[in-house]
């Protein structure tokens, strides 16, 4: 708790350093808001609502507002020529969450077997997240990115399998009028959480992620009315799994071993009128240390249709077929068709909203019949109003009907200005066959990039776990 | 036209769907419209069986998965279906 409360008072510290003047000046207002939804969008989005992100501090989004914090501008302004060129953007967030409740684990997730022993004490724990991004043009057609996430927990969450997780990508570009290439490095490596790996109740044998590396080459190249997409990718899974070394015998034996998969994905596009392409597209995958078991060929190709009508309104349709071939997949899914439609309208007043379907079936060629695989009814809704400046109140409610694979759920949200740069934010979404959860936020604006909040969740699983977890924290974007 | 066709291929996704029985695999998949690309499932899934595509988006190797489900539960824009 002290160590939590010195590093936020370090950090807010640091904000107030760095919290210039011209935060408050108006002229930048425009400037604000934009950051302030990066910073908004960040913050929602990547982490989700799922895992609590209190804190968040953001830096150096551009280089212009990197100029304002730099003391050595006011006596000698950077070439702005210069850096515009080489177009550097290198911002950076780091995030901290904290529990002051219990979350209650009585059966694990992945096995369904008792675990009342090993329920979760997440009460004073933290954790911290630190995100970094780099990107900036080496000459005008290349140009590169480098991005570093870490995810640090001092208990390992339910949902998480590792105490410490760092997420590395390198990325190369080369961009031209008609030609595209990515070369990209992925890194992601685990420090695994001991006590789930070895301590699951009726588990004789489990495996457990430690790092994986790939590699991906992503080739687009345009001929007039002709493409090619192509992506591949080459990755290496490091883990160890564990054996125990008698029956009824708690010692085990731990195994290190490396799983080598390749993945290919080839497209041809071609475009048959105006807002419709047909295509056909191979998809290979190589499982290089096992048996053909776990290989699998796609085969197959459809057409796209993607049209904005108006200002208002878009559409969107795709029906896809595809030839299922692998020892890993049933016979009944060898020849699949995908059908999505997208229908998304924007109204004067506020309200915008979308309808979207997807349909997947599949033949089986010794029965002769047509299978559901899985149907999906998407409709969200949203009203965005004005109460205060920023526009950033809103009502967000929505469905999704997916019966096959039990993902049935609603959900609606309410984003309100309450008054003084107070917000409060609530949620509920209801799951049919997986979960209910409400959460409900109350969060301070010290200025459009600065704030402190706390939020109370409360998420049952169904038969399997219910947690209440209150955090705090709070928001710094510079 | 379009509206003719649209209501066709309507039609027979209806008719699919009434007349047709479930798999008897049940295969996830991603929305890739809903995916933002958080990554939460890649992390979550204990069989190594998402990896982010071409697009940013999440895909799942349907050989590596076994159906497990937690990607449902942890995705904040609900895109595994």
């Amino acid at each position: 708790m002290k160590k939590i409360l010195i590093l936020l008072l370090i950090l807010f510290s640091i904000s107030q350093v760095f919290s210039d003047e011209e935060h408050n000046n108006k002229s930048n207002a425009k400037s604000k808001n934009k950051y302030y939804k990066i910073a908004r969008s960040l913050y929602r989005k990547p982490f989700g609502e799922t895992l609590c992100i209190p804190f968040i501090w953001l830096g150096n989004l551009t280089d212009d507002e990197k100029d304002k914090f730099d003391p050595s501008n006011e006596q000698e302004p950077k070439d702005l020529d210069q850096q515009r060129r080489f177009n550097l953007t290198n911002w950076s967030q780091i995030s901290l969450n904290y529990f002051t409740t219990n979350a209650k684990h009585d059966i694990n997730m992945v096995t369904g077997a008792s675990q009342e022993a090993e329920s979760i004490n997440t009460k004073g724990k933290f954790g911290l997240k630190y995100q970094h991004e780099l990107t900036g043009k080496i000459s005008e057609e290349f140009s590169y990115d480098v991005k570093e996430e870490i995810f640090y927990s001092e208990k390992s969450h339910e949902r998480r399998n590792s105490f410490l997780t760092n997420n590395l990508k390198l990325s190369l570009f080369y961009k031209q009028e008609t030609t595209y290439l990515r070369l990209q490095f992925n890194n992601r490596y685990y420090n695994p959480d001991e006590t789930n790996f070895l301590n699951l109740p009726g588990v004789v044998y489990n495996t457990q992620q430690q790092m994986t590396s790939s590699a991906i080459l992503h080739l687009k190249q345009d001929f007039g009315k002709l493409s090619l997409n192509v992506y591949s990718n080459l990755r290496d899974l490091e883990y160890r799994y564990v054996v125990p070394l008698e029956e009824n015998n708690d010692e085990y034996e731990v195994h290190q071993a490396s799983d080598y998969d390749s993945y290919t994905d080839a497209k041809l596009f071609f475009k048959i009128a105006d807002h419709m392409k047909v295509f056909g597209r191979m998809y290979y995958k190589d499982d290089l240390n096992e048996l053909s078991l776990f290989d699998q060929m796609n085969l197959g190709g459809g057409f796209e249709y993607d049209n904005k009508i108006d200002l208002f309104s878009s559409i969107k349709a795709k029906v896809q077929y595809y030839n299922n071939i692998s020892d890993k997949i049933n016979n009944e899914q060898d020849h699949n068709f995908v059908t999505q439609l997208r229908y998304s309208r924007r109204f004067r007043n506020g309200i915008s909203g979308f309808v979207s379907y997807i349909n997947r079936s599949c033949y089986d060629n010794e029965t002769s019949q047509i299978y559901r695989v899985s149907n999906m009814l998407r409709i969200h809704a949203m009203y965005s109003y004005s109460i205060e400046n920023l526009n950033n109140s809103y009502l967000l409610s929505g469905i999704k009907y997916n019966p096959e694979n039990e993902g049935t759920l609603g959900f609606i949200e309410q984003n309100q200005y309450l008054f003084k740069d107070i917000y409060s934010t609530v949620n509920i979404k209801y799951s049919l066959d997986l979960f209910t959860s409400y959460s409900l936020k109350f969060e301070y604006f010290l200025n459009s990039l600065q704030s402190f909040w706390i939020k109370n969740e409360y998420t049952d699983f169904y038969n399997i776990q219910k947690q209440n977890l209150i955090y705090f924290g709070s928001t710094f974007i510079f | 036209m379009k509206k003719i066709g649209i209501i066709l291929i309507l039609i027979i996704i209806l008719m699919v769907y009434i007349g047709c029985d479930k798999v008897s695999n049940p295969e996830y998949n991603v929305d890739k419209s809903a995916c933002n690309s958080c990554g939460a499932c890649i992390g979550i899934c204990p069989k190594d069986a998402i990896e982010i595509g071409e697009d940013g988006k999440a895909i799942i190797d349907q050989t590596k998965c076994n159906q497990c489900g937690k990607c449902i539960a942890i995705c904040p824009e609900d895109a595994i279906y």
